[in-house]
């Protein structure tokens, strides 16, 4: 017994009670000037007392337990992601920041926090059983449909963003697990220029508007002008002949002699308001013939490849024709998907907040300077103007953006201390992960450090501007129970592995 | 466990490790990019992130500033006079627009409960939140204001209802007060909210109160003061935490007008039968003691709370052509009173046309002009005294208005001078006084003639212009400004209606007009000794006698003039005028000259003659004047009426008026 006691990570262990007791302390501050405050603080602190025992609970558990029944568990959660969406037991709450919860009682449970950490279980004893052949693309396939179930359950809730920090989570156990290094690489090439191309035309068509106007005010159409001043940015479903709806009011696209001057001004705009590579991007045949050049010398070189009977070119046509692929993708993408205007702002928002005013937009134009504003000391504990209070000037501040109300009450210097602390978390879960001895407990460690450290990253690169706004909450520090316990769970697991790393 | 196997192990051993490391890395990294984005943030950008923070928890909130007030000449201190214009504090109901989540939607839905509860029917309201133009001023953020003038009995009612009483903010507002109605209407104008024009090309703000004609507008600047502001910190209940006052709200200059109160009645209560205008101006200054249009409009009404009633008096007004101020904004031909400046330039240019004011021309009531031009056939001018005038000098002349004396002198004297003459008095210019829309006379050239008719310039046009008829126009403020020249020897102040501007809270003086000379003209005194009786004896013997030549009134020296219109056969449609000064002989600083045009005022005595009277009346109350001369009751004249020519050339384009 004092054995495992000296074995215990003390410094982890501080780390994510430090972290927590930020957490219930922001909690607290925000309600302070709050008569009959809702008591969030006070509930985060049974949380927290709920994940102690759980975390201590997990130490006690051999975790290569976990890995003989990481499919029992894995399947149970995916049976709860299921419940959910069944009418009368799963709760869909309306509003801000939707995140669907299983019912028991009184006791609600957000299943997709139960599904992240059993996928990365199930993952990691997957890539063990087959840690030799995992260069081959083939055994890659089941990992991806391990990840996908899930994920589709979870975007039907629906909950975008959590289901989206599923991938980071596969890339980094896949690349920790020994995968090849081209496939993870194409994987997100193709992922990110499939995507980043088409927002970056949704983007650009957003902030043709104005142009547009003052062209047709050229011109002198003040039906059209006023047409475009009422869809704004849906404009573009108009040109494709389609109603849109404003407010409540359904907007019928003009007569065809309109659309045809509307067209003309469109193309006039575009030609004067926007840069080479948007002309190419929104240029199909131009997108389809590069990408199918691509893929044709990544086609020819394979063969040379057969013909030889030589293991040669591999990056040269993997990388070619994962690059074709991604520029049809992307053309594809444009053409065929139709981005709502919010989605797109959603997305792209954090790039300009003041051009948005509205949704996303509002949330980082109140948020940046709620961070900003803490200066180098910040404004006091209590002080959280921004922050603080039933409706806070920042949306969500109790949640996702809580990080927020931290940097407005502690400054540059409370921020800088709270993103060590929360960082040196997956760290050490790292030098566990490092230390063991036994390949599924290093490869759990560092799924489970994956899962811990993508929350985090997301979640302060979202509230500091860096990246584009979904809804994850900051592990360890955001008000939420199911989070909370899950997160302490895992770092439970991680020091059951620390505890027994010598034990095989 | 076989060699190649360990080694297989080894390597994969190696590779994940190499992976982890790389893994810490992007660990390490993404907390260096955390640190300086914070530093970014917090330090570099902290003062204006601090600011945007403000701008976000603090609100500012206008305290509007009450207009200046406006008084008479006879101001003493705020305290004792009576003001022209007032102010009267009322409370507006705003909504609070900024406590609802769903924007236009439930604010509408608020504004129809509002007016239910208050049982206001639905016409009242109904079109001010017809959409888009709902949406697009909650867009626009400007204040939706529900009441305005709420009445003591309805404020207690809404205070009553709780919950409405946190969405909506009670806004006191000041309204402006014209004691003197419509009769100051022109001078005073009125104020009202700025239009989306206003607010995008001036500096106000959408609940300021705005001059839109008038003194209000030419002195808005002044008037309008500087709000002050207050900032306030609301939870995010909407109530009020924290309340501070950063500027206290200035209220506007009051202004002191030249205008005298009683004169200004005087000529508004006269006129008030006619369509015409009265201008008073004390020539040794140029201050306007009174200046009265009409029709007239209630500026009461135009600046109340009341849209509907003002929308409708506006109209009315403008059919109306109310907003005119004929004193300045519009022009007729000066008919008889153009006579003056006819004799005055025979007698400045004598040495060229061997002309003396002694000189005497036959009246047998017609003037022949023998064509200098084939094709163009003979005229034949008529006096409007069928008996005519025998032989007159120019005294006689003026005194009997005798046209045949001014057809011979106008043409002898060639039209070149008579237009010189004009021009130099300033008969095409603005006088500048401080009001808003002045416009310009016209003086005709033998080039326009020619530019716009196609043939010269005839010596009938030269006959015609002797008496003031034919192609020019004049503003009446203009004309009465060259009567100013007469009584002053040459000398013409520009004309002002601001005599002051006071600092409200000490009543010191901000600014004060130093009377400015607008042109000084060098004019023999045999000139204007000979003008000035002729002007004396119109109104002691001659055209104005029986009204004017009064024990009540001082000796009043002045000019009639009758228009011809288009509209003949029917005297009445005849424009009159009068422009005269008293006391005759008095310094200039005890004098005032009046000028009075009404339009189809019959002829100048019987239609101007009776408001001049009136006003003069109000100006010398008995015993505020001395009789120099025995009162003479001589022989008087008949009425001056001019006959109806037959010749299209007395035409005159009367009724063109030209709106502000």
């Amino acid at each position: 017994m004092e054995k495992r006691l000296e074995k215990l990570d003390y410094i982890l262990i501080f780390c994510v009670i430090i972290a927590v007791s930020c957490g219930i302390i922001t909690l607290y501050t925000q309600e302070y000037n709050v008569l009959d405050g809702p008591g969030k603080w006070w509930r985060q602190l049974i949380y927290f007392f709920i994940g102690m025992i759980t975390m201590i609970l997990m130490t006690r558990v051999n975790y290569q337990l976990l890995g003989s029944y990481a499919l029992p568990i894995y399947l149970f959660s995916i049976v709860l992601l299921v419940l959910t969406l069944v009418p009368g037991i799963g709760y869909l709450p309306s509003g801000r920041g939707a995140r669907s919860w299983l019912k028991f009682g009184s006791v609600q449970i957000q299943t997709s926090e139960i599904a992240k950490l059993s996928t990365v279980i199930l993952l990691g004893q997957y890539l063990v059983i087959r840690e030799r052949e995992v260069k081959n693309i083939s055994v890659l396939i089941i990992p991806f449909i391990i990840v996908i179930i899930p994920m589709i359950l979870i975007i039907l809730q629906p909950d975008f963003g959590t289901a989206v920090s599923f991938l980071p989570i596969l890339l980094a156990i896949l690349f920790l697990g020994g995968a090849d290094i081209l496939h993870i690489s194409s994987l997100i090439t193709l992922g990110f220029i499939s995507l980043a191309i088409p927002m970056y035309v949704e983007f650009t068509k957003l902030t043709l508007t104005q142009p547009l106007i003052d062209q047709l005010n050229k011109i002198n159409n003040s039906e059209l002008v006023s047409l475009v001043n009422k869809v704004q940015g849906k404009i573009w479903l108009i040109l494709k002949k389609k109603a849109v709806i404003v407010g409540n009011i359904q907007i019928d696209p003009p007569t065809e002699k309109s659309l045809l001057i509307l067209q003309e001004a469109v193309d006039q705009t575009m030609e004067e308001n926007t840069n080479f590579f948007f002309q190419i991007f929104m240029n199909e045949p131009i997108m389809l013939g590069l990408g199918a050049i691509f893929i044709s010398i990544s086609l020819i070189l394979l063969v040379i490849r057969f013909a030889r009977g030589r293991d040669q070119f591999r990056q040269y046509y993997i990388s070619l024709g994962v690059l074709g692929l991604s520029i049809i993708f992307a053309s594809l993408v444009i053409k065929y998907i139709p981005f709502r205007e919010n989605q797109v702002v959603r997305l792209t928002a954090f790039i300009n907040p003041d051009q948005f005013k509205q949704g996303a937009g509002y949330q980082l134009r109140a948020s940046k300077p709620a961070i900003g504003s803490g200066r180098f000391l910040g404004k006091g504990l209590t002080y959280g103007e921004m922050t603080e209070g039933r409706v806070p000037h920042v949306p969500e501040s109790s949640t996702d953006f809580i990080f927020a109300s931290w940097a407005e009450q502690t400054g540059f210097v409370g921020s800088v201390f709270l993103i060590f602390i929360l960082l040196a978390i997956p760290l050490r879960g790292l030098q566990v992960s490092f230390e063991s001895k036994d390949k599924f407990g290093s490869l759990l460690a560092a799924g489970i450090v994956a899962l811990i450290f993508f929350h985090m990253f997301i979640n302060l690169g979202i509230v500091l501007g860096l990246l584009p706004v979904t809804g994850l909450p900051l592990s360890f520090v955001s008000y939420g129970g199911s989070h909370l316990i899950m997160s302490m769970m895992a770092v439970g697991i991680i020091i059951s592995i620390k505890i027994r790393k010598h034990a095989n | 466990m076989g060699r190649s196997v360990s080694s297989i192990e080894y390597k994969l051993e190696r590779s994940f490790r190499l992976r982890l490391y790389f893994f810490s890395g992007l660990i390490v990294m993404a907390l260096i990019i955390f640190i300086f984005q914070l530093f970014n943030l917090q330090i570099i950008y902290g003062a204006e992130n601090s600011r945007k923070a403000e701008m976000f928890v603090r609100r500012s909130e206008s305290l509007p500033a009450s207009r200046g007030l406006v008084f008479d000449r006879n101001f003493k201190t705020p305290e004792d006079s009576q003001p022209l214009i007032s102010n009267n504090q009322s409370l507006d109901v705003v909504v609070n627009t900024s406590l609802f989540k769903n924007k236009p939607d439930d604010i509408r839905e608020f504004i129809i409960k509002f007016y239910k509860r208050l049982s206001i029917p639905k016409a009242y309201y109904e079109s001010e939140i017809v959409e888009p133009k709902f949406s697009k001023k909650i867009k626009s953020k400007t204040p939706i204001i529900l009441l305005q003038g709420v009445t003591s009995e309805q404020h207690e009612r809404i205070i009553l209802f709780d919950d409405i009483g946190r969405f909506i903010n009670f806004i006191p507002t000041p309204r402006r007060i014209y004691h003197m109605g419509p009769a100051l209407a022109h001078v005073t104008g009125y104020v009202g909210l700025p239009s989306t024009n206003d607010l995008k090309n001036r500096e106000i703000k959408s609940y300021q109160l705005l001059g839109k004609s008038g003194l209000e507008l030419q002195y808005d600047q002044h008037l309008r003061g500087s709000d002050g502001f207050r900032i306030q910190k609301r939870n995010s209940d909407g109530n009020i935490e924290e309340e501070r006052i950063i500027e206290h709200a200035r209220m506007g200059n009051n202004l002191i007008l030249t205008i005298d109160k009683k004169i200004q009645f005087a000529a508004y209560n006269a006129l008030k039968d006619f369509r015409g205008t009265v201008i008073a101006i004390r020539p040794a200054t140029g201050e306007v003691v009174a200046l009265a249009s009409n029709p007239s409009f209630d500026p009461n009404t135009l600046s109340g709370k009341n849209k509907q009633k003002r929308q409708e008096h506006f109209n009315r007004i403008k059919k109306s052509k109310g907003f005119l101020n004929m004193a300045l904004q519009s022009k007729f031909p000066p008919a008889s009173t153009f006579k003056t400046l006819v004799g005055l330039a025979a007698l400045e240019s004598e040495h060229k046309i061997n002309y003396l004011a002694s000189n005497m021309f036959m009246c047998n009531s017609r003037f022949y002009l023998k064509s200098s031009f084939a094709g163009v056939p003979d005229q034949e001018f008529l006096c409007w005294d069928k008996k005519g005038h025998g032989n007159n000098d120019l005294i006689h002349a003026l005194e009997k208005s005798c046209s045949v004396y001014f057809y011979n002198l106008g043409y002898k004297l060639g039209s070149e001078a008579i237009l010189y003459y004009a021009r130099l008095f300033g008969l095409d210019k603005r006088t500048n006084i401080d009001l808003p829309g002045e416009i310009e006379g016209f003086v005709p050239s033998n080039e326009w003639k020619k530019r716009s008719y196609g043939n010269k310039w005839y010596d009938g046009d030269t006959v015609n212009l002797s008496i003031g008829q034919g192609y020019i126009t004049v503003t009446p403020i203009a004309m009465t400004l060259f009567y100013m020249a007469i009584a002053n020897n040459g000398k013409v102040y520009q004309p002002y209606l601001l005599g002051e501007m006071r600092n409200p809270l000490d009543n010191s003086v901000v600014y004060r007009t130093v009377p400015k000379v607008l042109r000084d003209i060098p004019i023999k005194a045999s000139t204007l000794e000979a003008l000035n009786q002729g002007l004396r004896a119109v109104a002691k013997t001659g055209t104005a006698s029986r009204l004017l030549n009064q024990p009540d009134l001082p000796e009043i020296a002045g000019k009639t003039g009758t228009a011809q219109t288009k509209r003949r056969g029917q005297s009445s449609s005849n424009h009159a005028w009068f422009i005269g000064y008293a006391p005759y002989g008095a310094p200039a600083e005890e004098q005032i000259i009046v000028g009075v045009f009404v339009e189809h005022g019959v002829g100048g005595a019987v239609g101007a003659g009776p408001i001049a009277r009136e006003v003069f009346k109000a100006a010398f109350p008995p015993g505020s004047f001395i009789r120099r001369e025995k009162l003479e009751l001589g022989s008087k004249m008949d009425e001056e009426i001019p006959l109806i020519q037959e010749d299209d050339s007395t035409d005159t384009d009367a009724d063109e008026e030209v709106s502000p």
